[in-house]
């Protein structure tokens, strides 16, 4: 399956635009780093692994040198799993959350059900020892009885996502 | 009137690029622009808040959300009124569990009642001599 990183506002329409197209902007970045488009994603959601093709229009040069690497890294990887998530899952932004809720994203699914978000990114460091992180990070948070941690790893590229459930 | 989940869709939106504005503020270290940011999305917060019960799980994020922005805009005596109010209102357990945990939080941050009565008065830095 291809994901089209164009495709991020029609899947998120919650996202004002301009936020939108900043986000998409920073995963084009944080891509271009190491892959061209077309590059194959490895997506794993709560232990099911699916293949997606990625798809974007190459980024300008200039453009991509005035971003902040850490931030197109950990901006990108929020825009890529809030793609991922809503091509397996159906899953969609409903707003974003403050820092102290542990969590960055409160998503729905299409029967209305509330998941919390909490996302990270690395290029080339352990996305199983992020993981971890965020699992405990986003044991604090009460937004929602759903609670998800994803983390991508710009490098291979993969993404993991996880639900942390209590005891 | 406008159907409430149209509302809080909008409200959704401004509160989700404020806080992107925040964000981006404090990345830059502007923090004056992060406070101001703050506040905003204090305000919309207690908006979405005062639209949802407090039993509802969004109903619940607004009202938390709203204090702990108005501490991000380093506003503990607007934590303090906000917090206030809805401890007066029928709360789940749970909830007013964490409100009374920012209410503690705001009190910590809130200047010492000296210096809250303190009115300061700039003194004049030059004096006509010293100009001449």
């Amino acid at each position: 399956m291809k994901i089209q990183l164009d495709s991020f506002t029609v899947r998120h329409p919650k996202i004002p635009p301009p936020h939108a197209a900043d986000m998409v902007l920073h995963l084009a970045v944080a891509l271009e780093r190491y892959h061209a488009a077309g590059v194959h994603l490895q997506a794993s959601v709560m232990l099911e692994t699916r293949r997606f093709v990625l798809a974007w229009r190459a980024v300008d040069a200039e453009a991509a040198a005035m971003l902040d690497t850490n931030r197109a890294t950990e901006m990108g990887a929020e825009s890529l799993l809030l793609l991922v998530l809503h091509a397996t899952k159906g899953w969609t932004v409903r707003r974003r959350l403050q820092r102290g809720a542990f969590a960055d994203w409160l998503l729905s699914s299409p029967d209305g059900l509330l998941i919390a978000l909490e996302t990270s990114g690395t290029n080339d460091g352990s996305a199983e020892q992020r993981m971890k992180e965020k699992l405990s990070q986003i044991s604090g948070c009460v937004a929602a009885p759903t609670r998800v941690a994803g983390v991508v790893r710009f490098l291979d590229p993969r993404s993991i996502v996880e639900e942390f459930k209590d005891g | 009137m406008a159907d409430i989940s149209l509302i809080i869709d909008r409200l959704y939106e401004r509160v989700t690029s404020a806080i992107f504005i925040a964000e981006d503020a404090e990345g830059r270290g502007d923090l004056v622009g992060a406070r101001k940011a703050y506040l905003e999305v204090s305000f919309l917060e207690e908006d979405i808040g005062s639209r949802l019960d407090a039993s509802d799980a969004e109903g619940a994020i607004a009202r938390r959300g709203a204090i702990t922005a108005a501490l991000s805009a380093d506003l503990p005596e607007r934590a303090l009124d906000i917090v206030h109010g809805y401890l007066k209102e029928e709360l789940p357990a749970p909830l007013n569990g964490q409100l009374k945990l920012l209410e503690a939080e705001a009190l910590s941050k809130r200047p010492s009642s000296e210096l809250r009565r303190l009115n300061v008065r700039p003194a004049a830095r030059f004096s006509l001599d010293a100009v001449a």
